[in-house]
């Protein structure tokens, strides 16, 4: 009689943690998904970054599994993603069926023919998915020589989130030049109303990404016409620089933050101003998570030198589909439709902005998303992206090494960038780009 | 010294053994193929393939091209590959002699006490069970910015900057490297101590030995040999620290932290170099036979005896 009781307990004990559980991981409603089950059973894995919106998209994903279709999802921290979809990628049978992208990865491993390009389906699904929608802007960052490797989920770009209470109080306003940001941070560093007054993700391919957004500003081109490195110059200088400077106005540790670092330094009100990615915007008013619910306000990313550009680009998120799966492409592309598809983008539109031009430019979301405003200002003043060639990665990779050791032991900037365009240039020697 | 007994076909090969006991060739093969299969399989394959590879410039998703000795070259060029060796040795030199003191201490106060052992063992064993990855997730919370033991030491006026600071982040990685290796280190001089023989240390108490005599003149002469083991074990531990380096620091700030595993692992997965990536596993598994070799022939000379 005891051991039934203590048995009793133990089941109801047990079902109670799992309902508890269950619902604090209640997930966002998603559309349905209209994705027909094939006949014989499927596993389709969905691999990507995480941040909210993603979240919510591969939470759709989800929602196609039915009958034999099995759809999977997992996130891995950027830099470990990379490294495993690379890994996987060039195994040639992909265990990933679709990846999370950004025109940076669509170059690298569209360009190796690791992706699958999808114009084919985006002609025999356009109308019934109604792709118009999506704005061509995103459309031409997924694509590389006429073929399109991906389809946009959002658009994407890195703005200030700053504290409205604390600038109000200290009647400071965001910095709209490179000189106003320089002055806003030292009048919040003298007035000491967070513990720093600046965080900015350099942690990673962050760093040379900011160094990118600077540098483009000044007109600056990562290669020559002869395709030689050229970003060892003046501009370049000043690109790395004024993120030196900025270092005295961050965290000690900056130089490995991640996006996520930011993020949670701005939720716990360590930070009073940041430049981040516009879909870390709703985390702000996460009440479970963020203690600076309502006092996050947004502006455009400053400009940055004389050209009118602003320290930042224009890009977005997008889905591809791995070229090595052996799984039914045509029934991968339309799991990502169902993804896309316009209730679960009207949905998503709370966590960012979405890609269907339809959506993203709804008076009545932009009027309700204080962020969309500042991103839209972003697009007009974005740098072009890094460029679209095979040999991006090993200036990338290189002048981020280069880089983060000049600016971690305090060495030379110039003596840096020449030391990364040389070894860029032996390196591509060396693998064939140049002679 | 025990005896060694050699199975083997011919004599030859047991060169090492006190007695032989010979056996048929037939079952000699029977008992040492799977091992040889699996070895063969498991690491003279890969080991030939890396050194193939190491001479060819190979990317992911493209076709090896013979490029002779440029991988080599171009590592030994390579300042970061010298600054990994630099801390991968500073590490093993500074932490391997405290994780032997500390695990000898720990294994004789263990052999000193009659109660609690199995509960003090049980507790020691606690970082060697956690899994490593678990666990230095755990501990590099503590220390992050918004970390329990940085707020706990900011609470009390001491700020120091984990992640940022050179000193602090080679300081975390080797305290949290001597935390996980003690247990080990403990555990094998106290199985050590425990298998000691009651005759010289009692001979020694007639003798008015005092504890520190007893244990610096009878029971480290007699430990001895562990100690070897114990030193080759952590220091091939030491030289292939990875896990922690890319969980907590990923060889910041700068450069300051990356291991010669970390900096192999960022050329073959990061920057996906993957035939200079080979050529940097060859030239490590040189320096890991050098550092090695001393401990190695001291082992022979212990086994076989001969010229020291």
């Amino acid at each position: 009689m005891k051991k039934r009781i203590i048995g009793i307990g133990l089941t109801i004990g047990t079902l109670a943690i799992t309902a508890a559980l269950s619902m604090g991981s209640a997930q966002q409603t998603v559309a349905a998904c209209n994705v027909k089950a094939p006949a014989n059973p499927t596993i389709i894995n969905v691999f990507g970054f995480r941040f909210p919106m993603m979240e919510y998209y591969f939470n759709a994903a989800e929602a196609c599994s039915k009958g034999s279709l099995s759809v999977k999802t997992s996130f891995l921290q950027p830099a470990q993603y990379e490294t495993q979809v690379n890994t996987a990628l060039a195994t040639g049978t992909s265990p990933y069926q679709i990846l999370h992208v950004n025109p940076r990865l669509v170059t690298e491993w569209g360009s190796k023919g690791w992706l699958l390009p999808l114009n084919v389906f985006i002609a025999k699904y356009k109308k019934q998915y109604n792709l118009d929608d999506i704005s061509d802007k995103l459309i031409n960052n997924t694509t590389l020589n006429g073929r399109q490797y991906a389809l946009p989920v959002n658009f994407n770009t890195q703005i200030q989130f700053y504290r409205k209470d604390v600038f109000a109080e200290l009647d400071l306003k965001p910095a709209k030049t490179l000189e106003e940001f320089t002055t806003v941070l030292e009048a919040l560093k003298k007035a000491s109303k967070t513990k720093y007054p600046l965080a900015i993700a350099l942690g990673g391919g962050a760093l040379a990404g900011e160094f990118h957004s600077n540098y483009a500003a000044l007109g600056g081109v990562w290669f020559d016409k002869n395709k030689k490195p050229a970003f060892n110059n003046a501009n370049g200088v000043k690109a790395a620089q004024a993120i030196r400077d900025w270092l005295e106005f961050m965290p000690p540790a900056v130089l490995n933050y991640t996006n996520d670092d930011v993020m949670v330094g701005l939720q716990q009100g360590d930070i009073a101003l940041s430049k981040i990615w516009l879909t870390r915007a709703s985390a702000m008013e996460d009440e479970k998570v963020s203690r600076v619910v309502g006092k996050i306000d947004y502006a455009p990313a400053f400009k940055f030198g004389g050209n009118g550009l602003g320290a930042n680009t224009a890009e977005g998120d997008a889905l591809a589909i791995a070229a090595s799966s052996k799984v039914d492409p045509d029934l991968a592309f339309r799991v990502v439709m169902e993804m896309l598809g316009k209730s679960n983008q009207l949905n998503a539109a709370s966590l960012g902005m979405v890609s269907r031009d339809s959506i993203a430019t709804n008076p009545t979301l932009v009027a309700k998303n204080r962020a969309w405003v500042a991103a839209a200002s972003n697009a007009r003043q974005a740098v072009p992206l890094r460029p679209a060639v095979p040999f991006q990665g090993i200036a990338t990779t290189i002048l981020g090494n280069e880089l983060r050791a000049a600016l971690a032991n305090k060495t030379d900037l110039k003596a840096a960038l020449d030391l990364a365009a040389k070894k860029t240039e032996d390196e591509m020697r060396v693998q064939g780009f140049i002679k | 010294m025990p005896a060694l007994i050699c199975i083997s076909p011919k004599l030859e090969p047991c060169f090492l053994a006190k007695k032989v006991i010979p056996v048929k060739p037939r079952e000699f093969w029977a008992f040492v193929s799977p091992s040889v299969v699996v070895m063969t399989v498991l690491m003279v394959l890969p080991l030939f393939t890396t050194i193939y590879l190491s001479f060819f410039n190979f990317n992911f998703g493209t076709t090896p091209k013979f490029i002779g000795l440029l991988n080599y070259t171009r590592i030994l060029e390579d300042t970061r590959f010298w600054q990994a060796l630099g801390f991968t040795l500073f590490y093993m030199v500074v932490s391997i002699p405290i994780q032997i003191a500390l695990g000898f201490g720990l294994a004789l106060l263990l052999n000193e006490i009659s109660g609690l052992k199995r509960f003090f063992i049980s507790i020691y064993l606690v970082p060697y069970i956690v899994t490593p990855v678990v666990g230095t997730l755990a501990v590099s919370w503590l220390f992050k910015d918004r970390g329990f033991i940085t707020w706990l030491l900011s609470s009390i006026g001491i700020n120091i900057q984990w992640y940022a600071d050179v000193v602090a982040a080679r300081g975390l990685l080797i305290g949290y490297g001597i935390w996980g290796a003690v247990p080990f280190v403990m555990l094998m001089l106290y199985a050590g101590l425990q298998a000691m023989p009651a005759d010289p240390i009692e001979a020694a108490i007639m003798d008015g030995a005092t504890w520190w005599q007893r244990v610096r003149f009878v029971m480290m002469p007699y430990l001895r040999p562990i100690f070897i083991f114990i030193a080759m074990v952590n220091i091939m531990d030491a030289y292939r620290l990875f896990d922690s380096v890319a969980v907590m620091t990923q060889g910041g700030p700068g450069n300051a932290t990356a291991t010669i595993m970390y900096y192999t692992y960022s050329i073959a997965f990061q920057e996906q170099l993957i035939g200079r990536a080979s050529a940097s596993v060859i030239l490590a598994v040189f320096v890991i036979i050098t550092l090695l070799y001393p401990f190695l022939r001291q082992t022979y000379i212990d086994i076989v005896g001969g010229k020291k």
